[in-house]
């Protein structure tokens, strides 16, 4: 048992354990990930390569981060951590302590030792008055003073384990309270918290908290700078009224901490599909990726569309160009396949139509939709108060080291003084010399006594 | 040559800042050139310390890099766009700014000392070896480098999860550069263990400092030739 908890708690085990990590995120790079491709790029891949990724995803790999290996890496990453911490804290507990013997300086430990002349007893209360002076805690014991300096500093060993398991505890609360999905919402439609509502089936965890705001998204107003959209606001109403915005960067939040992120927007054109007497069949706000100009597919009465829009549109010679990306004077490229098969192509303005065999395709006009990332989680603040603690204690135990330093009165009317400090030897070698002259010449102005 | 340079650099850092969103903007269009003045200007301030100025000799390498690097982006001024447009920018650019150049530091402290180290065992003695901190120092110099960038590497990290929480609705996506952040940021703090727990010291700590800096470089460089996926842009236009 006690070999076993050894090795449990050996550096051995962190290093190969922490390497097999850096191994498997490797593979994530190169693997194709379900998480990270579009769901139509990813059964492409996997009808290119069938039986690779049939054994891709039995072993988890194509979902490396959540993957059973990278589970049970984990799991043994912490289990590695907990029992090296159990096995050094008493040890620390003892270091911090200042009572208990005061070692003699000449005994070994101490890689600096000094002697120096004292007249008579006074020695140790002249040295004691430049160690406090210098910021040491100081305790004396008959003829020997012990001199500390950042005495707790050892106690930032455990706390900086300590936050990776509050990083633990805030990463797990997280996971197991997130709710999250996507809405695709125009200007005009209300988000009623329907989960049907959403684009594809959300996440919702064991602990997780739906959505339960009403609102309507009244308006989408993007600033556009030389090509570039350096704003994008959206004004939204509650069904109870009240007003409120949302920016990229600036989340619409809820008191019941459901967050609503602004991820994108784009074009909606109003497409009705016409008889030859002008009678409706079929029309809406086709909700499409047209803003950066590259043509987007839909359909129409069972008939293939593609669609491309000009937001700022100009002729250039024969060709359709935009001036511009901001929507000033917006016309459609559409190109559509009749049922004859032939294809029809024309650039409409808004009110224009194109002749398709039977029917008619007229662009009545469009408006902004927005994609809305909505997620509730608890737990982040515990996530970024573990890297907080790991930061803070990382800070207080390696820059403001300890130091340590032994001062007794010898019976030879002189004074040894030995010094120590954690980590850096080269760096404590100045602070030790510097107190030694101090001492020296605090020895120097005491009194002889006659 | 070099303060005249320097100079020019920021008198055209200041103009660009003026004319673009803000000085702290201005720093982000030009990343790649900026780094290496920072480590430059980090040996201006420690000029007085005599043993830290030949320490220059091994950054000189990695600022001529960078620099080269730097020249061949694209030097066209524009807006900086909507997504970018967060406090926790400033602190998430600022703080990767300091853990890379403490690394970048770290690693020229690692190359001085295996130069050092080397040289003054030969027969033939070449006094310049003394011009640079004593093994020991320059060894302590090197984890406390590390340190330092570690601790920055970690508030990178937590200013860019929230950030990212407020821009792309999670706070980790396990996008490449975060998984190599996360990859860089285990490195060193395994780097530091090995120092704490097992003794490292002397060369092989050296040479876990210059190895340890190749992964900032993959997420830095790497993971932009390597993956088109990733929602970190470093050439921001």
């Amino acid at each position: 048992m006690t070999r076993a908890l050894r090795r449990l708690a050996s550096l051995r085990l962190t290093i190969w354990v922490l390497a097999a990590l850096a191994v498997l995120f490797l593979a994530g790079l190169w693997i194709p990930q379900k998480a990270l491709f579009d769901r139509e790029g990813y059964l492409r891949w996997v009808a290119a390569n069938p039986s690779l990724s049939r054994v891709l995803d039995a072993t988890g790999l194509t979902d490396v981060y959540a993957s059973p290996i990278a589970i049970a890496l984990w799991v043994i990453f912490f289990a590695n951590l907990l029992a090296v911490m159990s096995a050094r804290f008493p040890v620390i507990l003892r270091r911090v302590a200042l009572s208990g013997p005061i070692p003699d300086p000449s005994s070994g430990g101490f890689p600096f030792v000094r002697r120096l002349p004292a007249q008579g007893p006074g020695g140790l209360d002249a040295a004691r008055v430049v160690l406090e002076r210098r910021g040491y805690r100081v305790r004396r014991d008959g003829e020997r003073l012990r001199a500390v300096r950042n005495r707790f500093s050892p106690l930032a060993t455990p706390a900086f384990h300590l936050s990776f398991v509050v990083i633990l505890a805030g990463g797990v609360a997280t996971s197991l309270t997130r709710f999250q999905g996507r809405v695709d919402l125009g200007v005009g439609e209300r988000f009623t918290g329907s989960l049907a509502q959403f684009v594809s089936r959300p996440h919702v965890a064991r602990f997780a908290t739906l959505p339960a705001e009403r609102f309507d998204v009244e308006a989408v107003a993007p600033t556009v700078v030389d090509e570039v959209p350096v704003r994008l606001e959206v004004a939204l109403r509650d069904v109870d009224g009240t007003a409120r915005s949302m920016e990229v960067n600036r989340p619409h939040c809820s008191d019941a901490g459901t967050c609503y992120v602004l991820e994108d927007a784009d074009v909606a054109p109003l497409l009705l599909v016409l008889d030859a007497e002008g009678r409706e069949l079929e029309g809406g706000y086709v909700r499409l990726k047209l803003i950066l100009g590259k043509p987007a597919q839909a359909r129409l009465m069972g008939l293939p569309l593609e669609v491309r829009l000009f937001p700022d549109w100009q002729r250039v010679g024969e060709e359709d160009a935009t001036r511009s990306r901001e929507m000033r004077n917006p016309a459609l490229q559409l190109a559509i396949v009749t049922e004859d098969g032939r294809t029809v192509r024309k650039t409409l303005r808004a009110g224009e139509e194109l002749a398709a065999g039977a029917y008619r395709i007229r662009f009545a006009g469009w408006r902004y939709w927005i994609q809305l990332f909505v997620r509730s989680e608890r737990g982040l603040g515990v996530l970024l108060s573990g890297f907080g603690l790991a930061a803070t204690s990382l800070a207080l135990r390696l820059l403001f080291f300890s130091r340590e330093l032994v001062v007794a009165l010898l019976p030879a009317d002189a004074v040894e003084i030995a010094g120590r400090a954690d980590y850096y030897r080269a760096l404590f070698s100045d602070e030790f010399e510097a107190v030694v002259r101090e001492v020296a010449t605090a020895l120097a102005a005491i009194p002889r006594v006659a | 040559m070099a303060p005249t340079e320097a100079v020019f650099y920021w008198a055209a850092l200041a103009l660009y800042a003026l004319a673009s969103a803000g000085l702290v903007y201005a720093f982000v269009f030009r990343n790649e050139r900026f780094i290496p003045r920072m480590l430059v200007l980090t040996f201006a301030a420690s000029w007085r310390t005599p043993a830290l100025r030949a320490l220059s000799v091994g950054t000189v390498p990695l600022v001529v890099l960078l620099m080269g690097f730097g020249v061949t982006r694209n030097p066209t001024l524009g807006p900086l766009a909507a997504s970018l447009r967060s406090g926790w920018l400033v602190v998430h650019v600022f703080f990767a700014w300091l853990a890379f150049g403490a690394y970048g530091l770290a690693t020229a402290g690692g190359i001085a000392h295996e130069l050092k180290r080397r040289g003054v065992r030969r027969a033939e003695r070449n006094p310049a070896w003394d011009r640079l901190p004593a093994l020991e120092r320059l060894d302590e110099l090197i984890f406390r480098w590390i340190l330092f960038g570690f601790i920055a590497d970690t508030v990178m990290i937590a200013s860019g999860a929230i950030w990212a929480r407020d821009l792309w609705g999670s706070y980790w996506s396990w996008d490449p550069v975060e998984v190599w952040s996360l990859v860089v940021w285990l490195s060193y703090g395994l780097a530091i263990h090995l120092r704490l727990t097992r003794g490292w010291k002397g060369a092989p700590f050296a040479r876990v400092a210059i190895a340890a800096i190749t992964g900032m470089f993959v997420t830095f460089f790497g993971v932009s030739f390597m993956v088109e996926a990733s929602s970190h842009v470093f050439n921001v236009r």
